[in-house]
């Protein structure tokens, strides 16, 4: 709402006046009056300095130039626009007067202020990301919050714009005080939303209505703020082609989703991606960090193990059938993985595995024992338990004849692993086939050098090899068959 | 002198669990498949759940489709428990099933049914008797109920990552294994299993033991039902790098996905997992609803209501629905198993063969400390037979 003008007559030609100075009639003992006395005294000022300005030709632009020149400038008016005073002007006058050339000269300021932040934004290193140095950790864990970080540290005021542009015009999404706007306004349905479905879905998984509003909300906040970072991180790729971190994570991504070439060509075009050529030196650079990942593997996670299988291909053929075994090619792919919850400190020695021991060995320590056989009758119970539980839960009674609860029936636990995520690195593919032991002995060869493992480090060590029973059992002949300086 | 890494002496290999798992699933199939569509064979009641017999090489008893043969053995074995259980609480169908359980104490019903069929032995003792005072629907039903409840332990421990129960299942596969009937011998996992059995109890030390266990089970998704054998996460990797083989693969195609795509395959996979989880976009192709089996389980449990499969009757030879013949019978794995076993035979030649490979290899490295030579073994040297040359 704007204020009201007062028109300048009234402001300059009183209705009424006095010839009794009011200073002559003031009780200085009373606030109010002196208060008045004060309110008077600025009006009169006004007044005489307007007629003066009048008379004299000049305007109030000229007064405040000739204010700020340097030799005349005094500390008390740069103080004032500093602390507010000039953008109070900017306020008023794009108030009083919004003709085309305020807005334009606002926009032109605003334009130069914006190339500034978008300059320091697209020379930032968080924005740059050369194909050469991407890495597989980088790849991974991408986040469109840091993304969103950097940008907000770097350009506030372009995000600030991007913001504002973006808002919709029936919810506001500005990110101070969201929430509780958010809660009063009503979201516009996405087009591709099937309501009557996700109420149904809702229902079975005991949301609420306004359960389920938050959530959409948050979604779709969350979609307007990838929006607008991808928006002005094309912006900067736009202004600056070294400026490519979401680009590059992008051709990546395309590279990994088997996208045709054109396709990433195109979306180059649009800003979207790099290009094809870029991606596949990022591809090659992500190899190339994973291969280093591998070295030293072995030392840095003891408890790691490596496991392999063979790949069987047929190539130039239609189908995958065994009739085609003149194309067959036999490589051999695998992993080195490590639970972090193992626990295991350092490599085992040779002599945690004794083979001589097999002559302790009797009868009787095949054959289930009374130990086994108590854990067996659990392991019946809880598994007929869980049968009917999957298939008959609601015949199943909650209580006993006394009104007691009745306990269901589990399985006791004998060395559960912990939860935990398995880290995984997975090898370079072996042209070799495992089947054939000369190949094997090279294989394991190769991998024991992909991990840093030499002679004189792994004597007296043991590492478990995991495969199918094929590659475990040529595991064992490469090793004995084998002798070499 | 022959060095370690020459001999690449600190490698100790161990066969995964997965395909294991899938000998074991074989040799189910093989011990309960009885006589062609015959009533209660296994093609019988593929039939009656109108699956496919495909799953199933019956003639060369080899897995077609592993998943759908776990997926049908994990239904018939749930029918057989609740037909066991219907017979607990003296029912005769599926609705008179659904009241009686309704009606009773489920952990009393649990224990009076445990305590009829927790021997493992039983059937073996009652294979003894004459047929004229035997039922053998009710041993090949018992058999099938044991050997089920075992199998779906071992997978749920699997899946759970409770590595103490898989290493409880493996003694009683070890022993499966060891049965010494024509269809149900599979020899390799027989050796290997009883080896990483005898490995687990003797030769491996506290701390080594421990080291597999940890190294048996990979949990990718860190859920906590995501473990899965090591060996078959390699499969899933496999069939990754497989979808970005082009069918033209050429020598630099496979320089390519030898040296950039292999070892960044899993990345691809993290890479997109955390784009989606990242922009919140939908992840279409992921079916993972389950297909509703209730049906085929009720009808597959009420014919064995109906035959009371679990109903001990002396002198029955068949099912009620086949007039003719006699029904043949399951293998009894674990009875013949335990035979094998305690005639000694299998101790022995575990012993031989692993003193001969391993304790063997040790004396020779301290006869030949003073050779410098290389030497690769080549088909048809000493040790090696021709077989190890062929693809598995």
């Amino acid at each position: 709402m704007t204020e009201r003008r007062p028109s300048s007559r009234s402001l300059r030609r009183p209705s009424y006046m006095h010839a009794m100075p009011l200073y002559a009639i003031t009780d200085f003992s009373d606030p109010h009056q002196v208060q008045l006395l004060h309110q008077d005294t600025i009006k009169n000022l006004h007044t005489s300095v307007s007629d003066m300005l009048e008379a004299s030709g000049l305007t109030l632009f000229d007064i405040l130039q000739e204010e700020l020149r340097a030799e005349v400038a005094s500390g008390k008016t740069i103080e004032w626009m500093d602390s507010g005073g000039a953008a109070s002007l900017i306020q008023l006058a794009f108030r009083i007067s919004s003709t085309s050339q305020v807005k334009k000269t606002i926009c032109d300021i605003a334009g130069i202020i914006l190339k500034q932040e978008m300059q320091q934004l697209s020379g930032s290193p968080a924005m740059r990301k050369p194909a050469k140095t991407l890495t597989a950790d980088e790849v991974s864990n991408f986040s469109f919050d840091l993304l969103r970080n950097e940008i907000r540290e770097a350009a506030p005021r372009l995000e600030s714009l991007i913001e504002t542009l973006s808002q919709s015009s029936q919810c506001n999404y500005s990110s101070t005080g969201y929430a509780g706007k958010c809660m009063n306004v009503s979201i516009p349905s996405d087009d591709d939303t099937d309501d009557e479905t996700e109420n149904e879905l809702d229902a079975e998984r005991g949301y609420g209505v306004e359960e389920r509003r938050k959530q959409k909300i948050r979604v779709r906040m969350r979609r307007v703020q990838t929006i607008r970072a991808t928006v002005i991180a094309c912006l900067c790729y736009a202004s600056r082609q070294r400026a490519n971190r979401l680009q590059m994570q992008m051709g990546y991504y395309l590279s990994t989703a088997n996208t045709p070439k054109r396709v990433m060509e195109v979306l180059h075009q649009l800003g979207i991606a790099v290009g094809y050529t870029s991606s596949n030196r990022a591809v090659k650079a992500v190899a190339k960090s994973c291969r280093e990942r591998l070295e030293g593997m072995i030392w840095k996670y003891p408890g790691a193990f490596p496991s392999i299988d063979n790949i069987n291909f047929y190539a130039h053929v239609r189908d995958q059938t065994q009739h085609n075994q003149s194309k067959l090619l036999n490589l051999t792919a695998g992993y080195i993985g490590w639970n972090p919850g193992s626990g295991i400190k350092e490599i085992l020695r040779a002599c945690d595995v004794d083979y001589r021991r097999v002559k302790d060995v009797e009868t009787l320590d095949l054959l289930p024992n009374e130990r086994e056989m108590s854990r067996h009758s659990n392991l019946m119970a809880s598994e007929i338990y869980n049968v009917l539980v999957e298939r008959c839960a609601e015949y199943l009674r909650k209580t006993d004849s006394k009104g007691k609860d009745l306990k269901p029936v589990r399985s006791w636990p004998q060395y559960q692993l912990p939860q935990q995520k398995t880290i995984v690195h997975t090898l370079p593919v072996l042209n070799r086939n495992e089947a054939v032991v000369t190949d094997m002995c090279k294989i394991l060869r190769s991998i024991s050098a992909m991990v840093g493992v030499d002679a004189d480090t792994v004597r007296n060590r043991k590492i478990l090899f995991k495969g199918d029973y094929l590659t475990a059992r040529n595991m064992r002949y490469g090793p004995v068959n084998t002798k070499i300086n | 002198m022959s060095s370690p890494d020459g001999q690449m002496k600190f490698i100790e290999p161990a066969a995964g669990l997965f395909h294991l798992q899938m000998a074991i699933v074989n040799l189910l199939f093989c011990a309960h498949r009885r006589g062609g569509d015959r009533v209660g064979s296994l093609q019988y009641w593929m039939n009656e759940v109108k699956r496919n017999t495909g799953m199933f090489h019956f003639e060369n008893r080899t897995i077609k489709d592993f998943r759908a043969c776990d997926r049908f053995l994990n239904h018939l074995i749930d029918a057989h428990v609740l037909a066991a259980v219907a017979e607990e609480v003296q029912a005769d169908s599926w609705h008179r099933f659904c009241e009686k359980l309704s009606s009773m104490n489920f952990r009393k019903v649990i224990s009076s049914a445990i305590k009829c069929y927790q021997d493992q032995g039983m059937v073996f003792k009652m294979r003894e008797k004459t047929l004229d005072s035997r039922d053998i629907i009710y041993e090949n039903s018992v058999l099938f109920l044991q050997h089920g409840l075992i199998y779906k332990r071992f997978a749920n421990a699997i899946r759970s990552g409770d590595i103490g129960w898989v290493e409880h299942c493996l003694k009683y596969f070890a022993i499966w294994l060891q049965n010494n009937d024509r269809t149900t011998t599979l020899k390799n996992y027989q050796k290997e299993c009883l080896r990483l059995v005898v490995c687990l109890q003797h030769i491996y030390s506290g701390d080594f033991r421990n080291y597999w266990r940890h190294c048996a089970l990979v949990n990718p998704s860190g859920s906590p039902t995501g473990y899965m054998p090591c060996d078959q996460l390699c499969e899933l990797i496999i069939r990754m790098l497989k979808d970005r083989m082009p069918s033209n693969l050429d020598p630099a195609g496979i320089d390519f996905l030898c040296s950039v795509l292999g070892p960044q395959v899993i990345v691809f996979k993290h890479c997109r997992d955390n784009l989606y989880r990242d922009v919140g976009a939908a992840e279409h192709y992921q079916h993972s609803s389950k297909v509703e089996s209730i049906n085929d389980v009720r009808t597959i449990a009420e014919k064995l209501m109906k035959q009371k499969a679990f109903t001990k009757a002396v002198g029955r030879v068949n099912y009620a629905d086949e007039i003719n013949g006699k029904a043949s019978s399951a293998v009894d794995l674990f009875g013949l198993g335990c035979c094998q076993i305690a005639s000694g035979k299998v101790i022995r030649e575990l012993k031989e063969r692993l003193i001969n490979s391993e304790l063997k290899d040790d004396e020779d490295e301290d006869e030949d400390e003073d050779e410098d030579f290389v030497q690769i073994a080549e088909p048809g040297a000493a040790g090696i037979d021709e077989d190890n040359f062929i693809a598995f």
